[in-house]
């Protein structure tokens, strides 16, 4: 697992660095610490990474706009910051967790368990994902998305206008990040259950979702009794 | 001048008159004059042809010693004799009054010398026995001596009317006018009071001393109406009004000049004063006098006046009105006009003062606002995100793995959070504080960091006061928006002199990050320029640019604030 820490103060990362080595203990992880962006940027350049821990001065405008590149990619990212104030707006642009400094141990265990479960739905609702296509950035409304069709290391965000977007991240990283209303239906594919007209039932127990904009995607076996429930609620 | 001094007798008569002095129906003002003293001069059947015929108000009669003075009249329709009729006489004098021979009474006694003479009262009253009220001529014979003020000479008549109405007379508007001299005395003594108790202000003195001058004019023009003084007083009283009219030509337009602090020549005040001077000490009469200075005054303020609102000065459209008001008085109906435009001036004028102390308020409670808000700013760094919350991340840290220098890292926390504190109220500081909490910051820094951040002053040895912390958020900025590599790092402080201004130079020895977090911290520069503006309105400069790698941070203040220890 590859961890890029950054952070400007050498002290708070390597506590930061020593911590996550005895959490993850279980695992072999390779950490690299970062003390500027840019030179985080460039380092992301040729590597890539499963986790990303940044201190971002959130007081600028600067911050916001350096969170909306970086949770297009296919990693999750964990903000650690002093202006906790800022907290629910990074959720809303899709970042796996936001710790406030200063941390404690204890709280440092509970992002990477949201990292290492992914069944473990946020509590604060992300409300854009952000891709990136040549270089532009693009804020997608969550509410706008009818499903999500994983294709490999890749998402298709399928929109309501009809639009298909490509999202760096995997269809399990995305479902940590999504707001509740969106469930897993399927091997390969995410539905927002806000969109759904109705579930059609065909020969052989197969089941399909039947979307408002009558786009039909599969219901896997597996998935059926438990969306049954969530939709009877 | 003879001419127009009986023009002025005659206007001034319309204005007795008119002014509604209603006693007075019938008036003597042209009499004949003997050097003298027979007893048959009284009588009504003497000749007095050869006796010398004179108005009042013309050169006095030379030598004092016993004159007489006499007249035939009638009594005209005015008088009515089923009334009490009275004589009064206004003259500077002591007398014995006949008509028709028969003493009618006596003011004092007059004396051949000034030991033998009785003074008697500038003006009189006496009742005039029913036997002499007759439509026949009759003759009016004075027999007087004025030897208490031998130079000074005046008749100003001799009146008949009603008894009751010419016992009274002038008191009606005496006493209204007394409601003026009240409002005149009150304002008077109030800002008198808040010169002596609040605050030493020229045009507050100048203000309360021109209410009071009104107030005193008022008093001594009015006090002939119901206090009888002895003749000489008369004089005493004319050169009293006289110098209260110059003292009123002086303040007048001086107050309008301070109190809306506007540059005057001074061969201009030199030649009004003089002007001012001239018509004191000239022929004039004191009456003529007066007008003269009254006019000049009022002509000149209205010149200064119309330049102020020309100036956009506060207040001064409504000193305006309040000096346009005293013209109509000048022009027409001089005296009870006088006073009442007197009245229209302070109470304009109050009008004007309220809006200035109201505006005086408002800007007091802005400064303060201002102060407060600074004084947060300054005392919210200590709690900043980027201070404390990182800082006290950085101490886990310490905490854990060294915790023998923790506690020097908490003791360097406490104290440059102690520093802050002790200044946070100040609006200025010692120069030598505000670099003991730069070093402070540094040495706070110099934990988290993990290297050794130290401050050089160089250039000149200053002493002197400036605004707090300004320095020390140059510091915080040069820290934050720079890299440093693990080490050494001396941050520069270079003191020079540049015209009349004092420049700090503070040179941050980091490298610039990359221009995506160059732009300055927006809340660090106000707040240097919010203190700045405080203290020198204006007068300061605040620029940072890049130098090589380096941050540079200058702030300009004008040297006047400073002291340079000489080597």
């Amino acid at each position: 697992m590859n961890i890029l820490i950054v952070e400007d103060e050498e002290r708070i990362a390597r506590r930061t660095e020593r911590y996550l080595i005895e959490i993850l203990s279980d695992r072999k992880i390779h950490i690299h610490i970062e003390e500027e962006i840019n030179k985080a940027m460039r380092f992301l350049e040729n590597n890539t990474i499963d986790l990303l821990f940044l201190d971002l001065n959130l007081h600028g405008e600067n911050g916001f706009q350096i969170i909306q590149s970086l949770v297009s990619e296919s990693f999750q990212t964990i903000i650690i910051s002093a202006y906790s104030e800022k907290a629910i707006e990074a959720f809303e642009y899709g970042v796996l967790d936001f710790i406030a400094k200063p941390f404690l141990k204890e709280r440092l265990e509970k992002a990477i368990d949201r990292y290492k479960n992914t069944e473990l739905k946020s509590e604060n609702s992300t409300r854009y994902l952000s891709i990136k296509s040549n270089s532009i950035l693009e804020l997608i409304e969550v509410n706008k998305i009818i499903f999500i069709k994983g294709a490999g290391h890749y998402s298709e965000l399928h929109l309501e206008n009809g639009k298909v977007e490509l999202h760096s991240k995997n269809l399990e990283k995305l479902y940590i990040l999504l707001p509740d209303q969106f469930k897993r239906v399927h091997k390969s594919y995410i539905a927002n259950i806000k969109m759904v007209d109705r579930i059609r039932t065909e020969v052989g127990s197969k089941y399909s979702i039947q979307f408002k904009n009558t786009e039909e995607i599969p219901i896997g076996r597996s998935y059926y009794k438990g969306l049954k429930k969530e939709l009877i609620k | 001048m003879f001419h127009f001094q009986r023009l002025l007798l005659l206007s001034l008569s319309f204005f007795l008159l008119s002014c509604g002095l209603d006693g007075f129906n019938q008036g003597i003002y042209k009499v004949k004059y003997q050097k003298g003293d027979h007893g048959d001069w009284a009588a009504k059947s003497y000749d007095d042809s050869l006796w010398t015929e004179r108005y009042p108000y013309s050169d006095p009669p030379e030598e004092s010693s016993i004159w007489w003075l006499r007249q035939n009249f009638n009594f005209n329709e005015r008088i009515h004799f089923d009334q009490p009729t009275g004589v009064a006489v206004i003259a500077i004098a002591s007398f014995d009054l006949y008509i028709d021979g028969i003493l009618v009474g006596s003011n004092g006694k007059p004396g051949s010398s000034i030991d033998k003479e009785i003074v008697g009262k500038y003006s009189s009253l006496f009742l005039i026995p029913d036997s002499l009220l007759t439509h026949d001529e009759h003759t009016i014979a004075i027999r007087f001596s004025h030897h208490q003020l031998p130079d000074f000479y005046r008749f100003h008549g001799i009146y008949f009317g009603d008894f009751k109405d010419m016992a009274k007379i002038g008191l009606f508007e005496t006493s209204m006018i007394h409601i003026l001299a009240g409002f005149f005395l009150i304002v008077g003594i109030y800002y008198l009071l808040i010169y002596f108790i609040d605050r030493r202000k020229l045009s507050t003195l100048l203000f309360a001393s021109l209410c009071l001058s009104f107030f005193s004019l008022i008093i001594f023009e009015y006090i002939k109406f119901y206090y009888l003084y002895d003749y000489p007083y008369h004089l005493t009283r004319l050169i009293i009004i006289k110098y209260l009219t110059f003292l009123i030509a002086l303040l007048l337009p001086s107050y309008y000049l301070v109190r809306f602090n506007m540059s005057f020549n001074k061969m201009l005040i030199i030649i009004y004063i003089a002007t001012l001077i001239f018509i004191s000490t000239s022929d004039l009469s004191f009456d003529t006098a007066s007008v003269a200075l009254f006019t000049v005054a009022a002509c000149t303020t209205l010149v200064i006046s119309i330049l102020t609102v020309y100036h956009k000065k506060v207040g001064s459209t409504l000193a305006l009105i309040g000096i346009i008001c005293i013209f109509p008085s000048i022009l027409f109906d001089y005296d009870l006009m006088l006073f009442t435009g007197f009245t229209a001036i302070i109470f304009f004028l109050l009008i004007s003062l309220t809006i200035q102390a109201k505006i005086d308020r408002i800007e007091k409670e802005a400064a303060t606002n201002r102060s407060v808000i600074l004084e947060n700013a300054l005392l919210k760094k200590n709690i900043q995100p980027y201070f404390l919350m990182n800082s006290l991340t950085s101490l886990m840290d310490w905490v854990e793995e060294d915790p023998k220098s923790s506690v020097q890292f908490i003791d360097t926390l406490a104290n440059e959070s102690r520093l802050l504190l002790t200044v946070a109220d100040q609006t200025t500081i010692p120069l030598q504080q505000e670099i003991e909490l730069c070093k402070a910051h540094l040495k706070n820094m110099s934990f988290r960091k993990n290297s050794r951040f130290d401050l050089s002053l160089t250039g000149l040895k200053l002493e002197g006061q400036i605004p707090p912390a300004i320095l020390h958020t140059c510091v915080e900025n040069g820290l934050s928006h720079q890299i440093f590599a693990k080490g050494d790092h001396t941050f520069i402080l270079h003191i020079e002199s540049r015209e009349n201004k004092i420049v700090f130079k503070l040179t941050s020895p980091g490298n610039v990050k990359d221009k995506f977090e160059r732009k300055p911290d927006g809340t660090g520069f106000k707040y240097i320029k919010s203190r700045l503006e405080e203290s020198y309105s204006g007068e300061w400069a605040l620029n940072a640019y890049q130098e090589n790698e380096h941050w540079i941070t200058e702030i300009e203040i004008p040297a006047r604030h400073f002291n340079i220890e000489v080597q």
